[in-house]
């Protein structure tokens, strides 16, 4: 705003807006499409670095294609995720499952979710921490360091501090964190290209042999089966044994629901892109990895010296001088420590995104969903999940092949209750859907989804012989999803009290005071503006046409209410308790925003008028337009009389176009 | 329920409006002893609509008051806009009363009132951008420090005056 000498003091009170507050909370920033894909593929793509290793020490060297087949799997779960967030902006397996299948399957299939991501954060870390320490271990002696680091107390060191390091960082918020993972994935790209040239040429210049097809199962891989003859007399069950363990590659899809949340207008075929890449990236490095580990690397030291480190053994048997392969290994060790460190990072991103969605369900109380006093994330959420993976860690020694398979019970589980509930909405819920996992078949007026029905089938053979044949996972995942289960149905209970007490469950909201209008919001950068003031939270009518006019790339859109200043009272610069009606309010509006990918920048101007504080707001953040609903109780060109007279009341005032917006209709004006 | 009123949509611009040639010496009064706002705008409606013959006083009376129900005309710049669109006029017509002492609003006891721009306008849609136009243009020129010099000025005659510098 122009500083000028102030005019003559008006007669009597002054209605100008008195004081201004921001709104703010960490979720209302929106990633592209290629950033949500680098989130995803930080947990699915790191598999890369571990899941040949656990595999083979499980089947064999015919665990290469049972991880291929796996990839392509994929796809088709990818396709399954494409159509519950067709249906639904924050679709992950909870609220689908809830749709679908009710409240009490909903909290069993996020209780196995959370056993999911809680152990993605160990298994990446700890798999990072080896890779170090491997690499650590092979140069001291040429750097003629007489350095031994114990490989599974200095894994179990290094994942601790990787753990603590994204802690910090989601605590800071989810910006910051996109922007890592896309850095990451950058680097990792890099490596992937030089493995697979490098192994190329490797692999052209001595010849290889094809890696077995035929699985075979280690004493431990058969579980419960151990000594049973049904793995010999029923052919595919060993396929399906093979097919279970290769199944950690998976792990991550997940994160595609958590992220949608977040992606950019247009919303779903932003998703769409993200999934194509997601499948594609990580089936070329993830299976053409590991097929060039189990090619080129002796079998008589690939499993006993680098189950743990497969791709640095890779790096290793590379055709090429030492030195090179050595600075190789070094890369690859960087880039996989960048990927796996990413995946905790993932990891505690979607378990802080899958609890806000249980707290926002009344399943978490509301003291899991305090906001930072200055961040506005849910650090306390994301402090639980954390000390729950460090524990882990600690409890794991730094076995990665133990954290594996662990971590393929929450993996499968969670798949199996998704796609289940997926394929119940077919039948429960007719609206159309902007995508379908296709092979639908139409009988009559049936339509029968034998595409989801296949994906099922599949799921459900793998997660009942993983039980079998997965001791350690079936025992720690049942426990743990129990417990889980068991704090969720406790906490809403508990919530179900407050609830008939008269407690609403809302959005929270963080709130800073902002000296004047012009320095409400700094942000703002964008060439237009435009200026929405919204009252009714059930009528957000005109923010919803702008959301779906405007062009969100190029515009900036300021939502603000009015209220008045007597009754409202700010202690300090960031507290403060917003009303209930501001709460619904900006709950609603910040779900709009949601729903069509744009950003909004909510503002409360505390006021004795709410036209002058329009009028002011509107010129002091420099808008081009500024959108009003009709009133109910005067006519509309009525209601943009009073906001003409304030216009012309303020200090130099530029043109602006005020539209009023209801039901299809449209009067709007230039002052 | 719909809004009531639902003109059709006109974003069209409206050449600027001119104040001087809304208002004329005859039509500037000035009110000593703090009439009750309600009886200034009788005061200045029957002057206007005597002036121009417009017809029945009361009707005129009638809308402004309806309107002066709705959304305030009053600004914290101690000026008020009572105004009304009235059926069968041709032309935006306009008279202007100063306050001396300053009155109270009944409706708004925080904000007094020292200058008084009472206008009728056409009841056409084609009107309204007009009528959004002399309101801004209204508010932005009668701002406090003019309004001391108008308040100065002493004779109807240099009010006049001082509004064609200003906005003729």
């Amino acid at each position: 705003m122009d500083e000028k000498q102030p005019s003559p003091r008006p007669p009597g009170g002054s209605r100008r807006a008195h004081e201004v507050v921001v709104v703010t909370t960490a979720l209302l920033t929106f990633i592209p499409w290629w950033r949500a894909a680098a989130v995803v593929l930080c947990d699915m793509a790191s598999t890369a670095y571990y899941v040949g290793g656990i595999a083979e020490r499980a089947v064999g060297e015919a665990a290469v294609w049972y991880i291929f087949g796996v990839l392509v799997f994929a796809g088709a779960l990818a396709a399954v995720y494409l159509e519950s967030c067709s249906m639904f902006i924050r679709g992950g397996v909870y609220r689908v499952v809830k749709e679908a299948l009710g409240g009490t399957l909903a909290k069993v299939s996020v209780s196995a979710l959370m056993f999911d991501y809680l152990l993605t954060g160990p298994i990446s870390s700890v798999s990072a921490g080896q890779y170090l320490v491997g690499l650590l271990n092979i140069l001291c002696p040429h750097l003629h360091i007489g350095w031994k680091i114990p490989v599974a107390w200095g894994s179990v060191a290094f994942a601790c501090l990787i753990t603590l390091y994204f802690w910090r960082k989601n605590v800071i918020g989810i910006e910051e964190s996109s922007e890592k993972s896309w850095r990451i994935m950058q680097m990792t790209t890099v490596m992937g290209v030089i493995l697979l040239a490098w192994s190329g040429y490797t692999l052209w210049l001595r010849g290889f042999d094809w890696p077995s097809t035929e699985a075979v199962l280690s004493e431990e891989a058969l579980g419960w089966l151990r000594g049973s003859d049904w793995m010999h007399t029923v052919g595919c069950l060993g396929v399906l044994a093979a097919f279970g363990h290769s199944f950690l590659g998976l792990s991550g899809l997940e994160t595609m629901a958590q992220v949608y949340r977040e992606i950019e207008a247009p919303k779903l075929p932003n998703l769409k892109k993200a999934a194509v890449a997601i499948v594609l990236f990580s089936a070329v490095l993830t299976g053409f990895a590991t097929f060039a580990a189990v090619a080129i690397v002796p079998d008589d030291v690939r499993i006993p010296l680098y189950a743990d480190n497969l791709l640095s053994g890779l790096a290793m048997f590379l055709e090429g001088p030492l030195a090179a392969r050595l600075a190789f290994q070094s890369f690859v060790v960087l880039a996989g420590f960048m990927i796996l460190s990413g995946a905790v990072n993932t990891a505690i991103f979607g378990s802080n995104s899958v609890l806000n969605r249980l707290a926002e369900d009344g399943i978490l109380t509301d003291w899991f969903r305090g906001l930072h006093h200055k961040f506005g994330t849910t650090h306390r959420m994301i402090n639980i999940v954390v000390a729950l993976q460090l524990l882990l860690i600690v409890i794991s020694q730094g076995d990665v092949y133990l954290l594996g398979e662990a971590y393929a019970f929450g993996v499968i589980w969670s798949f199996v209750f998704m796609v289940f509930a997926v394929t119940m909405l077919r039948f429960k819920e007719h609206t159309v859907r902007e995508w379908r996992v296709p092979f639908n078949l139409s009988v009559g007026r049936l339509e029968l989804p034998f595409g989801l029905a296949g994906i099922l089938a599949v799921l459900l053979a793998v997660a009942g012989m993983n039980l079998l044949t997965k001791k350690m996972a079936t025992v720690s995942g049942a426990l743990f999803t129990a417990g889980f289960f068991g704090l969720f149905t406790v906490s809403e209970r508990l919530n179900e009290r407050k609830r008939r007490e008269g407690e609403t469950l809302l959005e929270k909201f963080n709130m800073r005071r902002a000296p004047a209008l012009g320095a409400a919001l700094p942000k703002l950068a964008r060439e237009n503006r435009v200026l929405v003031a919204v009252r009714d939270h059930g009528n957000l009518y005109p923010l919803r046409r702008v959301l779906e006019t405007v062009d969100l790339e190029t515009t900036d859109i300021v939502v603000m209410t009015s209220i008045i200043a007597k009754g409202f009272h700010l202690e300090g610069e960031a507290s403060g308790r917003m009303r209930t009606e501001e709460q619904l309010l900006f709950t609603n509006v910040l779900n709009l925003a949601e729903k069509y990918g744009g950003n909004v920048h909510p503002l409360l101007v505390l006021s004795n008028d709410p036209s002058y504080a329009i009028a002011q707001a509107a010129q002091a953040l420099k808008v081009q337009q500024v959108v009003l609903g009709a009133s109910m109780k005067i006519a509309p060109e009525t209601q943009i009389e009073r906001l003409a007279m304030t216009w012309g009341a303020l200090e130099n005032p530029e043109p602006v176009t005020v539209r009023i917006l209801w039901d299809g209709k449209e009067l709007s004006f230039t002052l | 329920m719909a809004p009531k009123d639902t003109p059709p949509v006109s974003p069209k611009r409206v050449p600027p409006v001119v104040l001087g040639k809304l208002i004329d010496p005859t039509l500037v009064v000035f009110f000593d002893g703090g009439p009750a706002k309600n009886d200034a705008i009788k005061d200045l409606v029957g002057r206007l609509v005597a002036a121009k013959n417009l017809g029945p006083a009361d009707l005129f009376l009638a809308k402004v008051m309806e309107r002066e129900a709705g959304p305030s005309t009053t600004l914290d710049t101690g000026l008020c806009i009572p105004h009304a669109r009235v059926q069968g006029l041709q032309e935006v017509t306009a008279a202007l009363g100063l306050f001396h002492p300053e009155i109270a609003d009944p409706l708004q006891p925080d904000l007094s009132i020292r200058c008084m721009f009472l206008f009728l306008s056409p009841d056409d849609p084609k009107f309204i951008p007009v009528n959004l136009q002399v309101l801004r243009r209204i508010a932005q020129v009668f701002q406090p420090a003019f309004i001391e010099k108008l308040h100065a000025a002493k004779t109807p005659q240099k009010v006049f005056d001082l509004i064609q510098q200003k906005d003729g």
